[in-house]
């Protein structure tokens, strides 16, 4: 689940901490990262994403992304391409029904033609990056995870966490995770995937600052041990009080490119 | 002993009989050396064959050391070939393709029996016959009388009841006539029944009996064992 | 053992000493293998190559559903999504593009939704099986395409370059957006393919809103049968919904009748093969009799006679045999892509790399060439065990064969022949039974019918012969009439050798004029089919006969009317479809074409608009035959916008498709398909016009926008010629291949024939011939045997090759050729003949002519 609040990054205030429970176990820990991460379901971000091959080619392309709680359903999401100019106005829509049960939606203006995405592509990389659709998406169902904590203490930009195992009880791409949660920010600093015994993928959360009480990572860089290929999604602003309409998150705005 | 009992042979040639044999009966004795002589025609040959076992008499019998050579079948007439008749030819019938020694081996060779293990009884019996330096030699490397020797240590090579001669000396000049005839002779000494197809009175006269065959019957019979030195 | 002895004493040193004719013997098994072996192979392997790159580019879908080649909505593909028990519907678009640069390749261009179609076929474009730097870019501009790395490497592609396509809108521009490795789809006709986004390969292949096929996986657990008829049941009429095992084996069934004519021919040259052995054994054991005598004579059992020729002719024909898998092998191995791309352009796209290796046809081919080797080993090496040997030993000259008398070789010629003759009489007039259905009766009935021939060869060769004597001897002088009685004298003898001679040929002659037959009728028909001066194609001619052509839009034909000098156009489409679970050839033009449907166009016109009538098609023979379909039926085809019923007005000769053709007028075609492309224009110019100029006019007011090929009728003609010469070309190498058996047997034959006369030759000379009349006679001789042999064999070839045109050919395609003799082989073979004949007769000649006449005529 960290994997999943990797990404696009988005914070929460934190309960800023009573120096806790050492008798929490792992699923404890996540329940602390699951309402952090709910808390920052209503955001708008803009953000740069840098693609780096193995051959060192490196490709940039900004984005924007909006979000909104949606209850009594799950969340919405909406990312819109803005540079460069092949790429603008190629749009991302998401529907969280439950945190479970999405839908998920691409638009390309050359074509005029939305798309719809396959909920199972949920681990295919988000369009050439090395973040996943799920990276991009917002939290999981605690419950399609079980945890247990490795080790406490470990020092990871000289914050302490707990490692924790991650493991999917449904056959995902990957078969589990191993996940560095701050203490007391309950955030993910760092994470690592693994298909069997093999680290696949990894993903480091840094520069996190506090917006509107939310401890948020402003530089997310996802590497991928197979291909020697990486993604630094740097965020460049960020607003977690929008409270969007549910007009915003609609096939026609993505057609429209949000606008 | 071989015993020829009223032996008629009749060959058909078109439409036209003829009778090769007629009525024959002969006894030849263990350890003898029968010439049968007679024109061409006579049925000499034919009376050679049917002792041999290469063919079958129309009517009669013939026994070799008592056993039926007459009425049966192909394959067991094919065996006492093999096992009790020695065969030597006017025209040598070596093989070509083969060398001295394995010519003298072949009757063993086609009983099945590894050529590694008749080599010593064949190099002996060309030695025998006064082959020893040849045997390496294929037929076309060897003169006339060599071949004959060849052919005559072949035909000894089965230790066989009767060593059966067809003009063995006709394709041969006299000198080396003399020395095959000289060699039969000693081989019969030894105690070698032969029997010898011949129209040269000569070469009748180093056996012990003599028949003469006209039209297929038999005109004479004369045994001179008596002056045999 | 003393087979063993027989054999290690005896055998091995008549191979050393009998080389030519142990080698002439054994080459004709090892061709006969080598030619089964390879025939086998390679058709293995394109099957394979063919299953291979299908299951490829089908994943893991359970089932596909595919309409007419023209496409059909994409909407289907919703319905079918929401069939129960359907997992994922992906749609496909799979069509051809041209690259125009470079050596002008046909691809294969799969079009799928790559964002869903991940669920179903095995490759991603992120991960280990493609270079795709930037996969958003790919998704988001229509001119992206993938190729394979093998194709870039051959091509000399990089990524980001910009190719050019040729597609049904004109030459396109598209963007190497990554590259496929060799995995998965990508390794599909061996790399010659190219994947674009579907969306982006509806844009530029002109198929707005239509794909080509849908591929369905199933939820698991669900019955396969159960979903398949939901889905039916949900399409309109006409669709194919098929598993991709019953969509290969459609394929195979189709390639299977083309596969079948060269097994025929293969298994026929092992059965001349098998003929030489029989010679060759004849011919040895006649040679042999007086060694056979002495062995006799020494106690050796006819049994171990028999077993020492068998055993002789099993380690010729282990060697040979496993020389001709091997030839087979390499053959197999340098053809392979040939015959590739014979299948891809008549039957279906697809690419050989390489043969196939299975055990199976190499063990086939050793069987066969052992089996049939003792087989025809087995009655010479009988007969030799007879051999009395008294009359061997004695040197009696040859003595005939009393069994072998010209009357009972008549009585059993007569009998084969009567035997086949009620074999044809079954297919022709029974038809459609089990036992006719298959061919190896036919092939039985034929192989009968060169046997019974074969039993004649005594008879024909007296005829022979007196008429020579007659007629012809005395204008050789001596040699010729000594020639002439020496045939007459060794008849039966004689006629072993003139019987081989009369086999090899006739089998070449069966199987030139089979091939020379359907290749003429094929010939008249297409360039009767070629109507007008020019025709404009926008592929090379040799796809336009079939479906790997880039089609373009019929508007066209007004451009092309513009053009100075044109006087009419014709638009042609041909298209694929299904009709009742088999994939025919529609073909759209005009009727007038046809014999018998002559101006037919208008007349039907006026009959519609008059009568209402049904629109009018005719079907091809093989249709006719295949669904039973007659003249005045009606017959319901599947088209875009649902059944419609079409009047059978004809049943009409047309090869262009063995699976079957249903031919319409354009206009109806469009009415009911509404489908505005064609694959080609037939153009009339004015009388006067320059067809040359106009040819040019047309290139430089098109060739910008699109790559067309414009050729004059003629130069069309002579394009299609070479594509059935193509076509025919493993016919003709397995004609060669029967040559050179036909050949070796002539030689084989003669050779021993003569050799074997040595001593009779001695003969003569000691009367007193000359030396240049043995020449003479013996050359003669042989001649005269190779041109007796010849006529025979022509004889008998043109009847067995018109047999097989009548049953072989109407039995398996359902259609009608007739007869072309093939004059110029038959020429061909008859010189050949008399040609080796001499040649064969040269060495003994020479032997003879040098021979010591005293040793010729003491030593045996």
């Amino acid at each position: 689940m960290n994997k999943k609040c990797a990404a696009v990054c988005i914070f929460v205030l934190v309960f800023l901490m009573l120096p806790m429970a050492y008798a929490m176990n792992g699923r404890d820990v996540f329940e602390k990262v699951q309402a952090v991460r709910n808390s920052k379901l209503d955001q708008k971000v803009d953000a740069t994403m840098m693609l780096f091959d193995k051959g060192g080619g490196k490709r940039t392309r900004t984005l924007t992304m909006y979000g909104k709680d949606a209850s009594p359903e799950a969340y919405k999401i909406l990312i819109v391409f803005n540079s460069p100019a092949d790429l603008k106005g190629v749009g991302f829509l998401l529907h969280a029904h439950t945190f479970a049960d999405r839908d998920l939606w691409a638009y390309f203006p050359e074509y005029k033609r939305i798309r719809r995405i396959p909920a199972t592509s949920q681990d295919d990389s988000f369009f050439g990056s090395d973040f996943s659709y799920d990276d991009l998406s917002g939290p999981p169902d605690l419950d399609d995870y079980s945890f247990k904590i490795l080790r406490e203490e470990e020092m990871i930009d000289n914050k302490p966490c707990y490692v924790i195992e991650v493991t999917p009880k449904k056959p995902r791409k990957y078969t589990k995770y191993i996940t560095w949660v701050a203490k007391n920010l309950w955030i993910p600093t760092k994470v690592e995937y693994y298909r069997d015994k093999e680290l696949y993928r990894s993903g480091t959360f840094k520069n996190i600052r506090v917006i509107d009480g939310i401890p948020t990572p402003f530089e997310m860089e996802m590497a991928n041990f197979k291909t020697r290929h990486r993604t630094i999604l740097t965020i460049q602003y960020i607003n977690y009080n929008t409270k969007y309409p549910n007009d915003l998150f609609t096939q026609k705005t993505l057609e429209r490119g949000a606008k | 002993m071989i015993e020829v009992q009223n032996v008629n042979k009749i060959y058909h040639q078109g439409e036209q009989e003829i009778c090769a044999l007629r009525d024959v009966s002969l006894k030849i004795e263990k350890g003898n050396f029968l010439s049968i002589m007679g024109p061409s025609g006579s049925g000499k040959s034919t009376l050679l064959h049917l002792i041999g076992g290469l063919d079958q008499p129309t009517s009669g019998k013939i026994f070799v050391d008592g056993q039926p050579i007459h009425g049966i079948s192909d394959n067991q007439l094919t065996l006492i070939r093999r096992k009790r008749v020695g065969f030597i030819f006017q025209f040598f019938n070596l093989l070509p393709i083969l060398n001295a020694l394995e010519n003298v081996s072949l009757p063993l060779l086609l009983d099945g029996i590894p050529l590694s293990r008749i080599r010593e009884r064949a190099v002996h019996l060309l030695e025998r016959v006064g082959l020893g330096s040849r045997i390496d030699h294929r037929p076309e490397q060897l003169s006339g009388g060599e071949m004959q020797r060849v052919a005559i240590a072949r035909a000894l090579i089965t230790d066989p009841a009767v060593l059966l001669a067809d003009e063995p000396t006709g394709n041969l000049d006299s000198h080396i006539s003399e020395d095959i005839l000289a060699l039969l002779k000693s081989l019969n000494q030894a105690g070698q029944t032969i029997v010898m197809v011949t129209h040269d009175p000569k070469a009748a006269s180093y056996g012990k009996r003599v028949i003469r065959l006209k039209d297929g019957s038999i005109t004479e019979d004369i045994s001179f064992s008596e002056n045999v030195a | 053992m003393n087979l063993w002895n027989l054999i290690r004493h005896i055998t091995l040193k008549h191979f050393l000493l009998r080389k030519t004719q142990m080698f002439m013997a054994a080459a004709g098994i090892c061709l006969g293998v080598t030619a089964i072996v390879s025939i086998g192979v390679v058709n293995k392997s394109v099957l394979y190559s063919f299953e291979d790159s299908f299951n490829r580019v089908t994943g893991k879908a359970k089932l596909q559903i595919t309409g007419a080649q023209s496409g059909f909505p994409e909407t289907l593909v919703e319905k079918v999504q929401a069939v129960q028990g359907v997992e994922y519907a992906v749609p496909v678009i799979e069509t051809d593009g041209m690259l125009v640069s470079g050596k002008e390749r046909s691809i294969m261009i799969l079009g799928v939704d790559v964002l869903v179609d991940t669920q179903v076929r095995d490759y991603s474009l992120s991960g280990d099986s493609a270079d795709v730097p930037d996969p958003l870019l790919f998704l988001a501009k229509p001119d992206s395409i993938l190729v394979t790395k093998t194709m870039a490497d051959r091509e000399g592609f990089v990524l980001d370059q910009k190719i050019q396509v040729q597609t049904v809108d004109g030459i396109k521009n598209l963007r190497i957006r990554g590259i496929l490795n060799p995995e998965g789809p990508a390794k599909a006709m061996g790399g010659n393919m190219a994947m674009m986004d579907i969306y982006a390969a509806q844009m530029a292949f002109g198929k707005n809103g239509r794909i080509d096929r849908i591929d369905v996986s199933l939820r698991e657990g669900e019955d396969l049968e159960t979903v398949r008829q939901a889905i039916v049941d949900a399409l309109p009429q006409g669709y194919m919904v098929d598993t991709p095992a019953g969509r290969t084996k459609q394929v195979e069934e189709m390639i299977a009748r083309f596969q079948k004519g060269l097994d025929l021919i293969s298994y026929l040259s092992i059965f001349v093969g098998m003929y030489l052995i029989y010679n060759a054994v004849s011919i040895s054991v006649v040679n042999r009799r007086k060694e056979i005598g002495i062995l006799r004579a020494l106690g050796c059992l006819r049994r171990d006679i028999i077993l020492l020729f068998l055993g002789e002719i099993l380690i010729i024909s282990v060697i040979a045999s496993g020389i001709g898998v091997g030839l087979g092998l390499l053959a197999a191995d340098s053809l392979v892509s040939a015959f590739g791309k014979v299948i891809s352009e008549v039957y279906v796209r697809t690419s050989v790399s390489g043969i196939h290796f299975t055990w199976f046809y190499p063990l086939l081919g050793l069987a066969c060439g052992i089996i049939a080797s003792l087989m025809a080993a087995f009655f010479p090496a009988r007969a030799s065990s007879f051999i009395s040997p008294v009359s061997a030993i004695r040197s009696v000259p040859y003595a005939e064969e009393k069994f072998f008398t010209t009357k009972r070789l008549n009585i059993a010629g007569v009998l084969s022949l009567m035997f086949s003759s009620v074999i044809f009489a079954m297919y022709k007039f029974i038809g459609d039974s089990p036992l006719t259905k298959d061919v190896t009766l036919l092939i039985i009935a034929q192989l009968m019918v060169a046997v019974g021939v074969s039993f004649f060869t005594p008879a024909f060769l007296k005829g022979f012969v007196f008429v020579f004597n007659r007629f012809f001897a005395s204008g050789f002088g001596t040699a010729g009439r000594l020639a002439g009685l020496s045939l007459q004298k060794n008849l039966i003898r004689n006629s072993v050798a003139v019987a081989a001679v009369f086999f090899g040929i006739s089998v070449f002659v069966a199987s030139v004029g089979f091939t020379h037959s359907i290749k003429q009728s094929v010939v008249k028909w297409l360039d009767s089919m070629i109507i007008g001066d020019i025709i404009v194609t926008s592929g090379h001619p040799g796809s336009s006969a079939n479906a790997h052509i880039i089609p373009m839009p019929v508007e066209m034909a007004e451009q092309l009317k513009k053009v100075p000098g044109v006087k009419r156009v014709a638009p042609w489409r041909r298209i694929f479809m299904q009709y009742n679970g088999r994939r025919v050839l529609l073909s759209a033009a005009s009727l007038a074409r046809y014999p018998g449907f002559r101006n037919d166009e208008t007349h039907q016109a006026a009959n519609r608009t008059s009568n209402q009538k049904k629109d009018r098609v005719v079907v091809s023979e093989p249709f006719a035959a295949i669904f039973k379909v007659k003249k005045g039926d009606v017959i319901t085809l599947p088209t875009p916008a649902g059944p419609v019923k079409f009047d059978v007005a004809g049943i009409v000769i047309d090869y262009s498709s063995d699976a079957g053709v249903i031919a319409m007028d354009i206009p109806t075609y469009q009415r009911h398909w509404n489908d505005m492309l064609c694959n080609s224009f037939f153009l009339a110019v004015h009388p006067g016009a320059n067809v040359k100029e106009v040819c040019a006019e047309i290139q430089r007011s098109f060739g910008v926008e699109r790559k067309l090929y414009v050729l004059s009728s003629l130069e069309f003609k002579e394009e299609i010629h070479k594509i059935l010469d193509d076509e025919f070309f493993f016919n003709y190498a397995l004609n060669t291949v029967t040559l050179m058996i036909a050949c070796l047997g002539i030689i084989v034959a003669l050779l021993a024939s003569v050799m074997e006369r040595i001593r009779e030759i001695g003969t003569l000379r000691a009367i007193g011939t000359l030396r240049r009349q043995i020449y003479g006679i013996i050359i003669l001789e042989s001649i005269l045997m190779g041109v007796a042999g010849g006529i025979l064999g022509s004889v008998a070839g043109i009847f067995a090759g018109w047999v097989s045109l009548e049953g072989f050919f109407s039995a398996n395609y359902g259609s009608a050729a007739q007869y072309h003799l093939p004059w110029s082989s038959i020429i061909m073979i008859l010189c050949l003949s008399a040609g080796l004949a001499a040649l064969s007769g040269v060495i003994p000649a020479q032997k003879a002519a040098k021979t010591n006449i005293v040793e010729a005529l003491s030593y045996e």
